[in-house]
C-alpha cells in the first residue's frame, strides 16, 4: 500500500486530502508546513508527496529542494493556489514532477498521484 | 438578538463629530457625541475638561511620520496639536480628564507587524509625560478592535468592542 | 497617489476586473456554486471609502486578510457576514448542498478551527487566483502570504491596512468587488488594494502588453 505525505498549512485541504486519497486506498501522512514535511520525510519515506507553497516557517519550494536533496528519487507534485508560470517553472526546476491548482477536482489529484507512483 | 452583536451595535446618538484616521475632533456642544470608530493599532486620545464641558477626541495612526498632511497622524507632532486645538475651544489640557483606548495586536500585516498598536499607546503616554500630563484611564492592547464614544455632556467614554462594552 | 488618468485607470479597472472575475471562478469551483460578481469597481478613493466598502466601520465581518508580496506590493481582504461564512465553512465541510438553519449557530461570531480553516483557505484560493491573472503580466512572480482569519468590526480590521498605505498619501487604489452565492444568498467582499509603487509597475508592464 503506497504512503503519501500530504503538506498543506489548511487543516481543511488536508482534511479533503487524506479523506481522498485514503478513500482511494493510499496510506496517508500529514504536515502542516514545509519544515515538518523535510521532517516527515525523513522519518517516514512516503512513496509520494503532495505539496503546497504558501505555508509558514518554510514554503512549499524550500521544502522540495530539500526533500530533493535528501532524496533525489522523491516524488513529488505541487498542490497549489499558485499557478503563475514563473512558479510552476520554478518548481519543475527544483525537483517537482507535477503541478496542481487549486481549486481542484478529485480526479485531477487522484490521476497526479497515480502518475507519481507508476 | 445575541449580546455578542448587541454589544457592538449600541450606535452613538447624533449629533455625532467622528474623528477618522488621522484627525480630530473638538466640541462644547453639550449634545454632541465624539466617535472613533473601528480602532485596531490606532489610538485615540480623549480629552474633557469637566468644568468648560469641552471634549476632544484624536485619532492618531503612527508614533512618527513626516510632517505634513493631517495633523494628528503621527503622535510625535499631533499630540500637541490636539491640546492646542482643544486649548483654542476653551478646553484646560492641565485640567482635563484624559483618556486613551486603542492599540491592539490585531492582524499581523506584511510590511507592518503585531508591534505598531504597543508602539502607540507606549507613544501617547510617554508623549503625555514629557508635557507634564499623565492618562487617567485607559484601555490598550489586547487583540479586538473598539469604536470609542466621548459623551461632550458628560464625560463619559464608551469603549465597544465586538462582544464588550465598557466605559473608562 | 494623487491621480490616474482616464488611460491608466481603464488598464488598471480591465487588469483587475479580470482578476476578481478569476477569483470569483476559484470561488465557483470550491463550492460547486454558481458565483455573480456584483458591483466590481477599480478607483482611487479614500480610507473612509475603503471602510464604506467593507459595509461600514461598525459592520461586523469575518475577514481574511492575506498580504501581497513579490513583483507587486499590497493588501487583500476578503469579508464575509457571519452568518453567511457559516454557511459557506459548513457547504465545503460537509460537502453538501443544504446549508444549516440560522437557528443551529450558538454564537455567529465563533468558529471552529476547522471552519476558519475552511474560510482562510477560501482567501488563499480567491486571491492567488486574482494574483494569479495579476502575474500573467509579470516576469517575476507575485505571492500572497499565509491567510489570516479574524471576526471584527471591519473598521479595526482595515485599520492596519490603511495605516499601511497612507504613508504616502490620503487617495488610495481599491479593486473591489462583491460575490453572490445565488443558490444560498451568501454575499462576500473583494478588496485588493495595491501600494502605489506596485501600480506604476503594474501600469508600465500591461501599458507596454496593450501597445
Amino acid at each position: 500500500m503506497s504512503k503519501i505525505l500530504v503538506v498543506d498549512d489548511a487543516a481543511f485541504m488536508r482534511l479533503r486530502a487524506v479523506k481522498l486519497l485514503s478513500e482511494a486506498g493510499y496510506t496517508v501522512i500529514e504536515a502542516e508546513n514545509g519544515r515538518l514535511a523535510v521532517e516527515a520525510y525523513t522519518r517516514e519515506r512516503p512513496d509520494a508527496v503532495l505539496m503546497d507553497i504558501t505555508m509558514p516557517e518554510m514554503d512549499g519550494l524550500e521544502a522540495l529542494t530539500a526533500i530533493r536533496a535528501l532524496d533525489p528519487t522523491a516524488r513529488v507534485a505541487m498542490l497549489t493556489a499558485m499557478g503563475q508560470q514563473t512558479i510552476v517553472m520554478d518548481a519543475i526546476k527544483r525537483g517537482a514532477r507535477d503541478f496542481v491548482v487549486k481549486p481542484f477536482a478529485p480526479d485531477r489529484v487522484l490521476g497526479a498521484v497515480g502518475r507519481l507512483l507508476a | 438578538m445575541t449580546p455578542t452583536v448587541l454589544a457592538a451595535s449600541l450606535p452613538a446618538v447624533p449629533p455625532l463629530l467622528v474623528a477618522g484616521i488621522g484627525e480630530m475632533v473638538i466640541s462644547r456642544d453639550a449634545k454632541t457625541t465624539l466617535v472613533a470608530y473601528g480602532l485596531g493599532s490606532c489610538v485615540a486620545l480623549a480629552a474633557w475638561d469637566p468644568h468648560t464641558a469641552v471634549g476632544g477626541l484624536a485619532h492618531f495612526m503612527l508614533p512618527t511620520g513626516p510632517s505634513g498632511g493631517p495633523p494628528v497622524k503621527f503622535i510625535d507632532g499631533g499630540l500637541q496639536a490636539f491640546l492646542d486645538g482643544f486649548a483654542r475651544h476653551g478646553g484646560r489640557p492641565r485640567h482635563a480628564q484624559l483618556k486613551g483606548a486603542g492599540g491592539a495586536a490585531m492582524l499581523a500585516i506584511v510590511s507592518g507587524g503585531l508591534e505598531i498598536g504597543r508602539r502607540n499607546a507606549e507613544a501617547v503616554a510617554a508623549g503625555l509625560e514629557s508635557l507634564g500630563l499623565k492618562l487617567h484611564a485607559h484601555d490598550f492592547g489586547g487583540t479586538n478592535g473598539r469604536t470609542v464614544q466621548l459623551e461632550v455632556a458628560t464625560g463619559r467614554l464608551l469603549v465597544k468592542s465586538v462582544s464588550n462594552v465598557t466605559t473608562l | 497617489m494623487a491621480s490616474l488618468t482616464a488611460a491608466e485607470e481603464t488598464v488598471l479597472s480591465h487588469t483587475f476586473g479580470d482578476g476578481l472575475t478569476r477569483a470569483a471562478d476559484a470561488l465557483a469551483e470550491m463550492t460547486g456554486h454558481q458565483i455573480i460578481v456584483a458591483a466590481p469597481s477599480v478607483r482611487l478613493c479614500s480610507a473612509s471609502d475603503v471602510i464604506a466598502m467593507a459595509g461600514g466601520p461598525e459592520a461586523i465581518v469575518v475577514g481574511i486578510y492575506l498580504g501581497i508580496g513579490g513583483s507587486l506590493k499590497g493588501h487583500a481582504l476578503l469579508m464575509l457576514p457571519p452568518v453567511g461564512a457559516h454557511h459557506l465553512a459548513r457547504i465545503l465541510i460537509d460537502g453538501v448542498a443544504e446549508p444549516a438553519d440560522d437557528d443551529d449557530l450558538v454564537d455567529p461570531l465563533v468558529f471552529d478551527p476547522l471552519a476558519t480553516s475552511a474560510l482562510q483557505e477560501v482567501g488563499n484560493v480567491m486571491i492567488s487566483a486574482f494574483l494569479n491573472e495579476l502575474g500573467m503580466h509579470l516576469a517575476e512572480p507575485v505571492m500572497p502570504s499565509v491567510p489570516q482569519a479574524i471576526v471584527e468590526m471591519a473598521g479595526a480590521i482595515l485599520d492596519a491596512v490603511l495605516v499601511d498605505l497612507s504613508m504616502e498619501g490620503d487617495r488610495l487604489l481599491a479593486a473591489r468587488a462583491a460575490f453572490i452565492d445565488g443558490d444560498r444568498a451568501i454575499e462576500g467582499t473583494l478588496l485588493v488594494l495595491p501600494r502605489p509603487e506596485s501600480l506604476g509597475t503594474l501600469l508600465e508592464v500591461v501599458g507596454v502588453d496593450r501597445l
